[in-house]
C-alpha cells in the first residue's frame, strides 16, 4: 500500500468519521426532544404516591377524592418555649421562599420517567429554606411504604420535640382498629356504614369538649376514604406518639429530639385491600 | 384452546384473502404473474395489496350474495352457507395457484429474507416491549370490532353496521373488516380467552406488515433498498400515539392505510419499469378502500384512481394540464382551505362531538414532540430538498402528498388527525430519506452499519418515552392496561351463564358495557356508543333516592336492536361509579371513558347492597371489582 493510498484511506475514514458524528448528533437532539409525563407515580395498589411541590401525596387516580399528604406544609417543630412551628408556613409557599430538588435537569428527567416507569421502591423529596433543609426519603416495600425525614435546622437546640404527619379531609374515616374506635368522622351514618366493612362492634371516641388532639395508646391508627377501595394502618414506632388532630386533619406521630444535628423521624404506613384483612394482620 | 391454533387463525385473517386473491389473478393472466416476478424482482411484497384487496373484495361479495340470494333461495342460515363457502373457495385457490401457476420465476432473494428477518426482528422487540406490563391488547376499538365479528358468524350480516349491532353509534364502514375477523375466526369458539389471545396476536401481523408497507414505498420512490430500510425501521418503531395509532393497533383505517400503501408503491413500480398499471387491479383497490373506511378509505381511493389515471394516460394528462391550466389552483385552493378551517364552524358536526377533535397548532406540535423528539424536524427537511433535488417524478408525487397531507394536518377542522393513518407513511419515507441523504455518505461498511444501528436506537428510544407517555393514564395495579382479570372473570361468568342464546341486554356505563360486550358476547345497551337518553336513564337510575326507583330508570333503557330482552343485566363496577363521577358534558361524550379498571369503593359497596337486599333485583355475580344483577320482572 502507497503512502498516498493510506493517506487517501484515511481521508475517507475521517469523513465518514465526521458524517457518522453528525448523525449521532441529530440522533441525540432528536431524543433530547421528546415529552416526559406530566406526573410520574410509584404504584402503591390501590394508591399511588407522587411528588409535589408541597410535598409526598398519596392518591387514587381516576377517582374524584383529595389526596393525603406528607408535607412540610402540616410538619412541624415544638421548641422549649412551647410554640409550634410549622416547616414551611403557607406564606412562604405561595411567595415560593423555598427550593425543592423537583426541578430536574433534562437527562434526569429522562431517567426519571425509565425509573419509574420500570416501578421503582424508593423516593427522595428536598425542601430547602433559609433556616433549615428537609428530606423525605420514601422506600416502598410490597404494601409498607416508610417515610424517613432528616430535618436539618440552623438553630437545632432549639427544637424540642417534631411531628411528621399525614394528612385526611372530610370524607375520610379515622378509627384505631385494636377497639374499632372511631375517632374521626362526619356524619354518625358513615360510621355505620363502615361498620358493615369491620364486621365487629364499633365504639366512638367520648372526648372532652373542644378537645381536638387525640393520643392514641395503641400507636395504631387506620385511615380510609368512604369514596375509595383499600385501607391504610398507620404505626407510630415505640419512642412516638401517635396523634389524630382532628381540628386540622392530621394524623401525627410526635417524638422528642435526642440529639444535636439532624433530627430523623419515621412514619410507617401499609395498605390493605379491605378493613377485614387489615384486622386479620394485627 | 391451543395459542398456536389461535395464532394459526389470526393469521387466516390476512391468509384468506390473500389466497383468494392470488388465485383470481393466477386465473386472469398467468403470463404476466410470471413476468412480475421476475422484473419485480426484490419488490415482490408489493402483491400483497393488490391479492388482500381482490380477495377481501371477492369474499364481500360472496357475503352479499349469500345474504341476499341463496339465503332467500335455500332458506338456509347465513352461517351456515357462508363460512363453508369461504372454505371452500380458499381450498379451491389453494388449488388454482398450485396448478395454474408456474414457480419458475418465483426467486427468494437474501434481501427478501434480509428484509423479512428485519422486520420480524423489529416488530418482536417492539411488541414485547409494547407489552410490558400491559397483558392485554390496548386497542381499544377491538372490543366493538370482536362483537360486529361475532354477530356476523352467528349469522347477522348486514350493509350497515349500525343494523347488526347498536354498538355502532353511525356507519363509518360496511362490515368488511368483519367479516374477515369472522372467516378467520370460524369454526372457533369465542371464548373470552381466545378472543384475548387473538387480538394479542394479529396486532403482531399487523405491525410486521406496516413495516413491510413502509419498505416497499421508500423502495419504489427511492429505487434504493436502504431507504427502504431505514423508511422500514422507522415505520416499525415509531407509535403514531394521537389519533391513528396505525402501527399497533389493528382496526379498518389502519388496515385501509397500509393496504393502499401497498397498493400505491405497486402502481408507482408498474410505471418504472414501463408496465400498463392494471385497470382491474388498481379498481379492486379503490373498491376495497371504499369498503374498508369511509372517511380514510374514500380518501385514500381518491388518490390511488388520482395517480393510476395519471400514470396510466400520462400523455393525455399532461395535455390536459397545459389546455386547463386553472389545475395548477389546487394549491391556492389548500391555502384556502387552511384559512377557511380557522374562520368556519365545524364543531357542531356528529351532534357537537367534532370539538373535541380540533386542536390547535401548538397542540399538534406537542403531539410531535411526543411521538418524534426533535426527529421530525431534523430529518423531514433534509429528506425533503433531497427529494427536490431528484427531480423525478415518483418524489415529485411524494412531495405533493407531504404538503397535502401537512396542509390538512395544519388546517383547524375537526377530525383531520385522523388522516395522520396516511400521511404517516409518507413522512416517514422522508424521514428515512433524511436520514439517508447524510448516512450515505459514509462509505465504510462498519461505520455505516454503526449508522443505521444508530438509527434504530434512537427510534427506540423515542418509542419507549412516547409509550410511557401514553401508558401514563392507563396505570392499574402494577400494569398499564384497559382491562383487568375481574373484566375477564366477569365476562367469562357472562359468556358461560348465558351461553343459551337467551334474549339479554347488559346494562352499564359504555367502558363496561363495550368490554363485556366485546369479550362475553352478551348484547350491551349501546356498547360504547350508549345513546345519551340511555346515559341519562343509568345516571338517574344510580342517583335515585330508592332501589326501585332505580329499577324504574333501568327498565327503560332499551337496545335498539333488541327490543324486548328476556333478561336485563345490570353490570355495577368501579368504573361505573368513576364514569358517575364524570361532568356532565364528560358523561355524554363517545371519547370520554374510564381507560382503566377501577374497583369498588366502600360507598359503592353500599350502594351496591341496598341492590342486593331488595327484592327489585337479582345478585348472579360478586367481585371487588363488579357486581351484576338481572332485575327481577
Amino acid at each position: 500500500m502507497t503512502l498516498i493510498s493510506l493517506l487517501k484511506k484515511i481521508g475517507s475514514l475521517t469523513k465518514d468519521l465526521i458524517v457518522l458524528c453528525i448523525l449521532v448528533a441529530l440522533f441525540a437532539a432528536s431524543v433530547f426532544g421528546v415529552k416526559t409525563p406530566p406526573q410520574k407515580s410509584v404504584k402503591f395498589p390501590p394508591y399511588q404516591i407522587s411528588l409535589f411541590d408541597s410535598g409526598i401525596a398519596i392518591y387514587a387516580d381516576g377517582r374524584k377524592t383529595p389526596y393525603w399528604s406528607i408535607s412540610p406544609l402540616n410538619d412541624y417543630i415544638l421548641t422549649f418555649d412551647g410554640e409550634r412551628k410549622t416547616l414551611l408556613t403557607g406564606a412562604e409557599f405561595n411567595e415560593g421562599k423555598y427550593a425543592t430538588n423537583l426541578k430536574r435537569e433534562r437527562l434526569e428527567e429522562l431517567q426519571d420517567t425509565l425509573r419509574y416507569f420500570q416501578g421503582i421502591n424508593f423516593l427522595v423529596y428536598e425542601m430547602k429554606k433559609t433556616d433549615m433543609e428537609v428530606t423525605y426519603k420514601v422506600t416502598k416495600e410490597g404494601s409498607n411504604m416508610n417515610v424517613e425525614r432528616s430535618l436539618k435546622a440552623l438553630t437545632p437546640g432549639k427544637i424540642a420535640a417534631t411531628g411528621i404527619t399525614v394528612s385526611f379531609t372530610g370524607s375520610d374515616l379515622v378509627y384505631e382498629p385494636g377497639s374499632n374506635t372511631f375517632i374521626y368522622y362526619q356524619d354518625m351514618s358513615d360510621v355505620s356504614n363502615f361498620a358493615k366493612f369491620l364486621d365487629a362492634k364499633v365504639n366512638l371516641y367520648q372526648g372532652r369538649e373542644g378537645e381536638y388532639l387525640v393520643t392514641v395508646d395503641s400507636g395504631n391508627v387506620v385511615l380510609v376514604n368512604k369514596y375509595l377501595p383499600g385501607a391504610i394502618l398507620i404505626t407510630a414506632d415505640k419512642d412516638q406518639r401517635l396523634i389524630v388532630d382532628t381540628r386540622y386533619g392530621v394524623i401525627l406521630t410526635e417524638q422528642q429530639v435526642g440529639q444535636l444535628g439532624d433530627i430523623k423521624t419515621r412514619i410507617n404506613l401499609t395498605v390493605f385491600d379491605n378493613p377485614e384483612e387489615l384486622a386479620k394482620s394485627l | 384452546m391451543n395459542k398456536l391454533l389461535i395464532a394459526f387463525q389470526a393469521g387466516l385473517f390476512y391468509i384468506i384473502p390473500y389466497l383468494i386473491g392470488w388465485a383470481v389473478l393466477t386465473l386472469k393472466n398467468k403470463k404476466r404473474i410470471e413476468v412480475e416476478d421476475v422484473v419485480g424482482k426484490n419488490q415482490s411484497f408489493l402483491k400483497f395489496g393488490e391479492r388482500f384487496a381482490l380477495g377481501t373484495l371477492a369474499l364481500f361479495g360472496l357475503a352479499g350474495f349469500v345474504r341476499y340470494v341463496l339465503e332467500p333461495i335455500l332458506t338456509v342460515d347465513f352461517q351456515k352457507l357462508y363460512f363453508p363457502l369461504v372454505w371452500i373457495l380458499t381450498s379451491l385457490s389453494i388449488f388454482a395457484i398450485l396448478h395454474f401457476r408456474s414457480f419458475k420465476g418465483l426467486t427468494i432473494t437474501k434481501e427478501k429474507i434480509g428484509v423479512l428477518t428485519l422486520a420480524l426482528a423489529l416488530s418482536v422487540s417492539v411488541y414485547g416491549f409494547w407489552y410490558y406490563k400491559s397483558p392485554y391488547s390496548l386497542n381499544w376499538d377491538y372490543y366493538q370490532h370482536q362483537t360486529l365479528a361475532r354477530l356476523i358468524q352467528d349469522g347477522k350480516f348486514d350493509f350497515f353496521t349500525t343494523k347488526i349491532s347498536d354498538t355502532f353509534g353511525f356507519n363509518s364502514y360496511p362490515p368488511t373488516f368483519h367479516l374477515l375477523l369472522a372467516a378467520s375466526q370460524f369454526p372457533a369458539k369465542l371464548s373470552v380467552d381466545y378472543v384475548v389471545n387473538y387480538w394479542n396476536i394479529i396486532g403482531f401481523y399487523h405491525l410486521v406488515l406496516v413495516g413491510l408497507a413502509s419498505y416497499v414505498l421508500g423502495l419504489a420512490i427511492s429505487k434504493r433498498k436502504e431507504v427502504g430500510l431505514i423508511s422500514l425501521i422507522v415505520g416499525i418503531i415509531t407509535f403514531d400515539s394521537i389519533t391513528s395509532f396505525t402501527n399497533l393497533f389493528l382496526l379498518p383505517q389502519t388496515l385501509a392505510a397500509t393496504t393502499f400503501i401497498f397498493l400505491l408503491s405497486n402502481l408507482i413500480a408498474d410505471r418504472e419499469e414501463f408496465r400498463k398499471p392494471s385497470f382491474l387491479i388498481n379498481l379492486a383497490g379503490v373498491l376495497f378502500l371504499v369498503a374498508m373506511h369511509y372517511l380514510v378509505g374514500i380518501f385514500a381511493a381518491l388518490i390511488l384512481a388520482v395517480s393510476y389515471i395519471a400514470i396510466r394516460f400520462e400523455n393525455k394528462v399532461k395535455l390536459a394540464l397545459k389546455s386547463f391550466p386553472f389545475v395548477y389552483l389546487i394549491p391556492v385552493i389548500v391555502v384556502v382551505g387552511i384559512f377557511l378551517s380557522n374562520i368556519l364552524d365545524l364543531s357542531f358536526l356528529n351532534r357537537g362531538e367534532a370539538r373535541y377533535y380540533i386542536y390547535d397548532l401548538s397542540a399538534k406540535a406537542e403531539f410531535v414532540q411526543r411521538i418524534y423528539g426533535y426527529a421530525l424536524l431534523l430529518f423531514t427537511l433534509p429528506g425533503v430538498f433531497f427529494a427536490i433535488s431528484r427531480r423525478r417524478w415518483e418524489y415529485n408525487l411524494t412531495l405533493i402528498l407531504l404538503f397535502g397531507f401537512a396542509g390538512i394536518l395544519y388546517s383547524n377542522f375537526p377530525y383531520v388527525m385522523k388522516f395522520y393513518v396516511l400521511a404517516r407513511f409518507f413522512v416517514h419515507l422522508f424521514v428515512a430519506l433524511g436520514i439517508w441523504s447524510i448516512l450515505k455518505h459514509i462509505k465504510a461498511p462498519l461505520l455505516r452499519f454503526t449508522a443505521y444501528l444508530l438509527t434504530v436506537v434512537t427510534f427506540a428510544i423515542l418509542l419507549l418515552f412516547n409509550v410511557i407517555f401514553w401508558k401514563n393514564w392507563i396505570s392499574y395495579q402494577d400494569q398499564y392496561t384497559h382491562i383487568s382479570d375481574y373484566d375477564i372473570e366477569a365476562s367469562e361468568f357472562l359468556a358461560d351463564r348465558y351461553k343459551n342464546g337467551e334474549e339479554i341486554i347488559l346494562i352499564s356505563d359504555p367502558a363496561t358495557q363495550i368490554i363485556f360486550e366485546g369479550l362475553s358476547g352478551v348484547d350491551s345497551a349501546g356498547g360504547g356508543f350508549m345513546t345519551s337518553e340511555n346515559r341519562l336513564l343509568l345516571y338517574d337510575g344510580l342517583k335515585a333516592g330508592n332501589v326501585s326507583l332505580s329499577k324504574e330508570y333501568f327498565e327503560k333503557i332499551n337496545d335498539r336492536i333488541l327490543k324486548n330482552p328476556n333478561i336485563k343485566l345490570i353490570a355495577l363496577s368501579g368504573r361505573t361509579f368513576a364514569w358517575l363521577d364524570f361532568s356532565p358534558e364528560d358523561r355524554y361524550r363517545f371519547d370520554s371513558n374510564v381507560w382503566s379498571p377501577k374497583e369498588l369503593s366502600y360507598w359503592d359497596v353500599v350502594k351496591l347492597s341496598s341492590f342486593e337486599t331488595s327484592n327489585d333485583f337479582s345478585l348472579v355475580y360478586k367481585s371487588p371489582y363488579v357486581w351484576i344483577f338481572e332485575l327481577k320482572n
